[in-house]
């Protein structure tokens, strides 16, 4: 309580009252719901942040895309998204693939975008509070959004088979089209969110402004050595997992001799652990700070992870467990990260240009990945990703030696940030 | 089969403990391996006219050691082993005797008391199965099953034509005698023997690694017009057992697929306790010439059972060595799933097999992966070392105390 009215006193400062700093300005009692000061109103908004993350990645692909970011912003993007899937269904309807690749593509440009967005929002609403917790919180969206999908999608199909009578186009158009329900799920969470923001502008008189509003390329020449190294772990760490997974069913089924289905569900174990386990690490973050430390805890995690995979038999649950920890773990530590060397107004081209350089890292590994499947085998493609993860060590370790040697603020305990809040507040 | 839980720095096995094969590996120079190379010769031994009559006989001499493999075509298609340990002992053969109805003794590796181990391999039939309403990978049978070619009753090329003494190799084609629905008018099964006298891998998948004490077997099938759209291919192999018992086979489980990608499996099929006969394969063939993932079909065999001599198509040539009493033991290969890469891509087969005496050669993992597991796991740690002794002892330049102003 005790900081929330401090951090109301603050963002009062210029308002018609100001009869003595000692006074709270409270502008008339408003539910706490409907307070933008109060926890339970950040928790609705939280709520909308993470079901917008929730529709996005129930129908996501990903493509590097940056656009303007504000309210408005955010609007569009969610329209974007609900008219490419809706071109992605009539695709199918119509038969016509060159249909369905715009509609995709369509699709992407709006979905990624609202991925920075909602990183933006995140920032904008929780710095300095629970932002560990939110950015574990929407993961937790985004994978339960993708496990939904993998499991729904199949059953919706089968079910618009049996009432249509046939399989094909026509059928798959329209689970699409069913599908396509939850984009205007995010649609009228994107709504919803620009209302609350601006109503939380007015209410408070918050510089909505600052946030994230307009992405200059010229700001990535102002990023700083730790951005940089935030940006290798982000890169390097993700083309060791995504295209893993992707790759992996193929591998148990080989090395292991599982069956089909089980070795699809290990496969999907890392998203199944990462829906409950992201919010409790997010917590357990913004409960004790030091967030270089939990990286390197995630990164030194997966690598031994992917060493148990490569030159063990033993029961790949245990790896891939391991592997679904970690990286929830890391998301919820290193997102955050950004927000602390990152000024305010240069924050959307931060996290736009981290989304774009991980793409476009999938997209590149991917590839390469396959190729060395297909020549080399599974051992080299596991040393492969063991080096891409030792990349991201290394960088972690430097990371953490740079922010030492210069006093940064990566790594302060909780305790250690809330001083630096109380003594920049006198 | 055992089942496979060892962890092992490298690889788990099935072998009968580990330290065995440490055991052995650290023996190995006191057995008939420890030599660097061997002189190996291929000849193929006319008959006493004469003309030449599929009997190719290659010899392998080490320094103080000798092998003989006796490839040959009459009847089906065989192999005799025979190890000796000296570098001079030779192969007889009593042609007359050989082609005649009882050729016991025909076959003989002189002198007889240097002979360490001997043993045979017989192809006696091959088999074709329709897939195509099998869903169950290993089912047994894996479908419902067309009469099988019997390979007693093909008739063969004349392999001095296809001898190749730069790559020691020389190939046995074959098609039945009798073709009533002309399957193989424009195919034929093939049988690539080659001969190593140092180690080696061939670039051709699978790849398998040979060393000078052992023989390559390549057995293709090429252009036969199946009897089905989906029909899987099998071959029955029938060896002779070492005593009262049938030879172990055993399933090899490795860390390392790196020379063939997805296999993760050797498997091997013993005649005793070390040293002594081995032959070892991949559990995969290949439905295109190149061979790769995208054409790899997977490569069941079964147990090894003990058979009665006389269901089998009967070879001359180990009855000419071994004499008539034998305890065959009989396995079958299968070759393919009914999803998948088959031979209906391309109508092409092809599997490999090791064939040799001593220690089965081992895969390790290639200098590149430990360098780069060298690099990947040094560097960070290095790193961390470096940076922390920098910290600790270097220049001081940031203050815990905060500024008054």
């Amino acid at each position: 309580m005790e900081e929330e009215e401090e951090e109301a006193r603050g963002l009062l400062a210029d308002g018609p009252d100001d009869a003595g700093r000692d006074a709270p300005a409270v502008p008339g009692a408003l539910p706490a719901l409907c307070d933008p000061r109060r926890l339970a109103h950040r928790l609705l908004v939280l709520l909308l942040m993470c079901f917008l993350g929730f529709a996005i990645f129930a129908m996501i692909i990903r493509l590097p895309f940056r656009l303007r970011l504000n309210g408005w912003g955010t609007i569009i993007f969610s329209c974007f998204v609900c008219i490419g899937q809706v071109i992605f269904a009539l695709g199918g309807i119509f038969n016509a693939f060159w249909l369905m690749e715009f509609g995709r593509f369509v699709f992407g440009i709006g979905g990624e975008s609202l991925a920075v967005a909602q990183n933006t929002y995140a920032v904008s609403w929780f710095k300095g509070k629970e932002l560990n917790l939110v950015f574990g919180l929407q993961l937790s969206m985004a994978r339960i959004g993708s496990t939904v999908n993998m499991n729904l999608m199949g059953w919706l199909y089968s079910k618009v088979e049996a009432s249509l009578g046939s399989a094909g186009h026509t059928t798959l158009g329209v689970t699409l089209m069913i599908g396509g329900i939850t984009c205007i799920l995010s649609l009228i969470c994107a709504l919803a969110l620009a209302y609350l923001d601006q109503r939380a502008e007015r209410i408070l008189h918050k510089e909505q402004g600052k946030t994230g509003e307009v992405i200059k390329l010229t700001d990535v020449k102002d990023f700083s050595l730790p951005l940089w190294l935030i940006f290798i772990i982000c890169v390097f760490y993700y083309v060791a997992v995504f295209p893993f997974i992707g790759l992996g069913k193929v591998f148990f089924i080989e090395k292991f001799g599982f069956s089909s289905q089980a070795a699809s569900a290990i496969n999907s174990v890392v998203y199944v652990i990462s829906a409950p386990m992201s919010p409790i690490f997010g917590l357990m973050v913004d409960k004790t700070g030091k967030n270089i430390i939990w990286v390197l805890c995630a990164v030194v995690t997966t690598l031994a992870s992917h060493m148990l995979l490569a030159f063990t038999l033993w029961n790949p649950w245990i790896a891939m467990s391991l592997l679904g920890l970690s990286y929830s773990l890391l998301a919820c530590a290193l997102w955050p990260m950004v927000a602390f060397v990152v000024p305010e107004h240069q924050l959307g081209t931060a996290y736009g240009f981290m989304q774009s350089i991980q793409n476009l890292g999938l997209a590149i590994i991917s590839i390469l990945a396959g190729m060395i499947l297909d020549t080399r085998g599974y051992l080299f493609l596991e040393v492969f990703f063991i080096a891409c993860v030792s990349l991201s060590l290394l960088a972690v370790v430097l990371l953490y030696l740079v922010n030492r040697a210069r006093g940064g603020n990566l790594n302060y305990s909780a305790r250690q940030r809330e001083e630096m809040k109380l003594s920049h507040a006198e | 089969m055992c089942s496979c839980e060892e962890p092992r720095w490298g690889w788990g096995h099935c072998a009968p403990g580990p330290i065995l094969l440490l055991g052995l590996l650290l023996a190995a120079p006191f057995g008939l391996l420890g030599e660097e190379t061997r002189q190996v010769t291929l000849e193929v031994i006319p008959d006493s006219m004469g003309l030449p009559q599929n009997l190719l006989h290659i010899r392998a001499v080490g320094t103080n050691s000798t092998l003989h493999y006796v490839w040959s075509s009459l009847g089906p298609p065989a192999v005799l082993l025979v190890a000796t340990n000296t570098p001079h002992s030779d192969l007889s053969v009593n042609w007359s005797r050989l082609l005649s109805p009882e050729p016991d003794g025909a076959l003989m590796v002189l002198p007889k008391d240097s002979i360490q181990f001997s043993s045979a391999l017989v192809f006696t039939r091959l088999f074709e199965f329709d897939s195509t309403n099998t869903s169950d990978v290993a089912a047994e049978p894996p479908g419902k099953p067309y009469p099988p070619y019997s390979l007693a009753e093909f008739s063969w090329n004349n392999i001095t034509d296809s001898l190749d003494p730069a790559t020691l190799s020389a190939t046995f084609r074959g098609h039945p005698n009798q073709d009533p629905t002309r399957a193989f008018a424009n195919g034929s099964l093939a049988f690539r023997v080659q001969a190593f006298s140092r180690s080696g891998r061939p670039a051709q998948p699978p790849r398998l690694l040979h060393t000078m004490d052992t023989c390559q077997l390549e057995v293709a099938l090429v252009g036969a017009s199946p009897r089905g759209n989906r029909s899987l291919f099998g071959l029955e192999v029938a060896t002779l057992g070492q005593g009262p018992d049938c030879p172990s086979m055993q399933e090899q489980h490795s860390i390392d697929d790196e020379y063939a990608p997805a296999v993760f499996q050797l498997d091997q099929l013993l005649w005793g306790s070390l040293p002594s006969g081995f032959v070892q394969w991949r559990p995969v063939a290949f439905s295109q010439k190149q061979g790769g993932r995208e054409s790899a079909l997977p490569c069941q065999a079964s147990p090894l059972h003990p058979t009665l001599a006389y269901p089998l198509p009967q070879s001359p040539i180990v009855r000419a060595f071994f004499g008539s009493h034998n305890n065959f033991c009989a396995f079958n290969l299968t070759f393919g799933a009914s999803t998948g890469p088959g031979y209906w891509d391309q109508h092409y087969l092809s599997w490999s097999m090791l064939l040799g005496v001593g220690t089965p050669p081992v895969d390790a993992l290639s200098p590149l992966v430990l360098g780069i597991m060298a690099v990947a796991l040094g560097a960070p740690g290095f790193m961390l070392l470096a940076g922390g002794l920098f910290l600790l002892l270097g220049p001081k330049r940031y203050s815990e105390y905060q500024p008054i102003n």
